[in-house]
């Protein structure tokens, strides 16, 4: 169920997207940590709290955490993290079986005697690699620049908030595994990919402006996990965490299953 | 008696198909093609664009499932996905790509690994013979180089069988001859060999038997020498007296199809030739050419009939 050559051969055509992504993403997360500091002094949140409710809620801002680093980075950093997170990690989901076929070069890889069940969680396997490296990485860079420039009180909330938007964004993945086999051009795996986790975010940011319309956010994976409580520190959002995590494996073993019984098109 | 016949048969057969179908959704691959490749024969599959000879091929690889019907190869039943049949198998793909961001030698690796081969063994000498530059990236390859690249892919493990889809399309005229070679080596060896072309005297050449498939049912499995038509005279004569004389010399009583072209009459005559020669010889010959119709010319009325045929059906 494993191939060590698939996994590595997928792992070097991901090269360019591990590097880049885990450059943008961790430089990103310092840029808001290292501003945590002006956004968090008194006169900004007071300044906030003017705002309208409904307005604030829609930009998942609460200005009463607003005013800590961990605050601060579940309300804004966070969101930012799991859409290029969960957009990567979609965008490597959908075209594990579609850019062989688009890129013609399914009827080589395909034919090899490895089963077709291996050739997917290889490199699944190398995708959750690339997911998890840079999620380590902005983990790592927000922890440092919050330590250098600004107060974190509680660094294992920050990690648990990194934690919960990786399960979130391995959601994204699991769906992307689940469309992949029915997917023939990457053009359009990608831009699926990123249309779904931009609806998902609106969503959940639409259903934020109303309480009528809340229910809207069910439909919406950025609800599945609030780091909000996190950053409280009331607790962990272990079924939204457990969920994120059923939604990637569903999709993933799903995925694996229709991809060894489908057609390959030509 | 019958069940230890079928046996023998199946004992002998690289590959096997009985009553194949693929329907595309609604559109026709193939339909209910039987169809036996012995072990050790080299086994041509001619058949014009469209014809099903990709869709058998992809079915065979496992590539695509069949709507019904039956597939052994190598004496093995296809039931879905199945990696330990394909390791015995070298198949080159009609339309062909590989990651292009590897070198040739990069590629082969991955590729040999997956065979589970030690080092590069065959490539290096494969590759040599073709005169591939393994250094070069993908990206870089020519048409010709690539298909290069997909023969040692498809060679480099010594498989029992080839199932090959145009493999010479792309390769220049010494390297179709270099291709041959290696193919030949390998059916010496006791490999069998499945193509699909489109070039017919390389049936002609190296074929001991040959498939015909048209819109997506087989229409003749033979030896090669023994090709529907391959038996049949050709005539060309050219009279003293110049022009089209068709009419006047009643030359449709020796054949109803004869055509006149560019000063030449041309018969097509079946069995006996002693009658058509004894009537032309009532007139004053001035060039009189028998000979055997090559596969290219069978082939080439066989698509022209197909052709019709499709036009008319519409
Ligand atoms: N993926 C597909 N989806 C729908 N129809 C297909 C598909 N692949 C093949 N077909 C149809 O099946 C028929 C057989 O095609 P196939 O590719 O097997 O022909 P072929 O004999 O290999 O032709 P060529 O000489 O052009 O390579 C054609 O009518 C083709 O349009
Ligand atoms: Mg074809």
């Amino acid at each position: 169920m494993f191939h060590k050559g698939i996994f590595l051969n997928e792992l070097y055509r991901s090269r360019k997207t591990l590097l880049v992504n885990s450059i943008v993403l961790a430089l990103l997360m310092a840029v808001f940590a290292g501003f945590s500091d002006m956004v968090t002094r008194e006169d900004f949140v007071s300044l906030l709290k003017t705002y309208p409710q409904s307005l604030l809620e829609a930009f998942n801002i609460d200005p009463d955490i607003m005013g800590t680093f961990e605050g601060w980075m579940a309300g804004e950093a966070y969101v930012m993290y799991v859409l290029i997170l969960g957009i990567v990690a979609a965008m490597m989901g959908s075209s594990t079986v579609a850019k062989e076929v688009d890129q013609h070069t399914s009827e080589a890889v395909f034919t090899l005697p490895v089963s077709r069940k291996a050739v997917f969680l290889s490199k699944a396997a190398s995708h959750l690699m690339v997911i998890t490296v840079s999620a380590l990485l902005s983990t790592a860079a927000s922890l440092i620049t919050g330590f250098a420039v600004a107060h974190v009180a509680y660094p294992g909330r920050v990690a648990l908030m990194f934690a919960g938007g990786y399960l979130v964004s391995l959601a994204f993945a699991g769906v992307g595994y689940a469309a992949t086999s029915f997917l023939d051009s990457d053009r359009t795996a990608m831009s699926l990919s990123i249309g779904f986790v931009l609806i998902s975010f609106t969503l959940n940011a639409f259903s934020g402006m109303s309480e009528s319309i809340r229910w809207v956010a069910n439909g919406s994976l950025f609800h599945l996990l609030d780091v909000t409580v996190i950053a409280r520190g009331d607790s962990f959002p272990a079924v939204g965490a457990l969920v994120s995590a059923l939604i990637y494996l569903a999709g993933l073993f799903g995925g694996m299953l229709v991809f060894s019984k489908r057609d390959i098109a030509a | 008696m019958v069940s230890s016949e079928c046996e023998r048969v199946i004992g002998l057969s690289a590959i096997s198909v009985r009553s194949l179908t693929k329907y595309y959704g609604r559109t026709r691959g193939i339909e209910n093609i039987d169809l036996d490749v012995e072990k050790g024969e080299i086994f041509g599959f001619i058949g014009p664009n469209g014809a099903g000879k990709s869709t058998t091929i992809r079915l065979l690889m496992q590539l695509i499932f069949p709507t019904s019907g039956t597939m052994r190869v190598l004496g093995e039943e296809i039931r879905g996905d199945n990696p330990r049949l394909r390791r015995r198998i070298g198949y080159l793909p009609g339309e062909v790509s590989y990651y292009s961001d590897l070198t040739g030698r990069q590629l082969l690796t991955f590729i040999a690994g997956a065979y589970g081969l030690e080092g590069l063994g065959r490539i290096e000498e494969y590759s040599e013979r073709l005169s591939l530059d393994l250094s070069k990236t993908v990206k870089s390859y020519s048409l010709g180089n690539r298909k290069k690249l997909a023969l040692v892919h498809a060679l480099m493990h010594d498989p029992e069988l080839l199932i090959l889809d145009e493999p010479t399309t792309g390769l220049d005229p010494l390297m179709q001859a270099v291709f041959f070679d290696m193919i030949k080596e390998r059916r010496d060896a006791g490999a069998t060999v499945f193509l699909s072309t489109h070039v017919l005297s390389e049936v002609d050449k190296v074929c001991d038997r040959v498939a015909i498939i048209r819109n997506g049912s087989l229409v003749s499995v033979s030896k090669v020498s023994e090709v529907p038509g391959r038996d049949h005279r050709r005539i060309e004569v050219t009279f003293k007296e110049p022009g089209n004389l068709i009419e006047r010399f009643d030359l449709a009583r020796i054949d109803p199809d004869v055509v006149y072209e560019a000063g030449v009459h041309r018969f097509k005559v079946s069995g006996e030739i002693n009658d058509a020669l004894r009537a032309l010889a009532e007139h004053p010959v001035s060039d009189l050419i028998v000979r055997l119709p090559s596969l290219e010319e069978l082939f080439m009325e066989f698509y022209k009939d197909d052709n019709a045929a499709e036009t008319n059906g519409r």
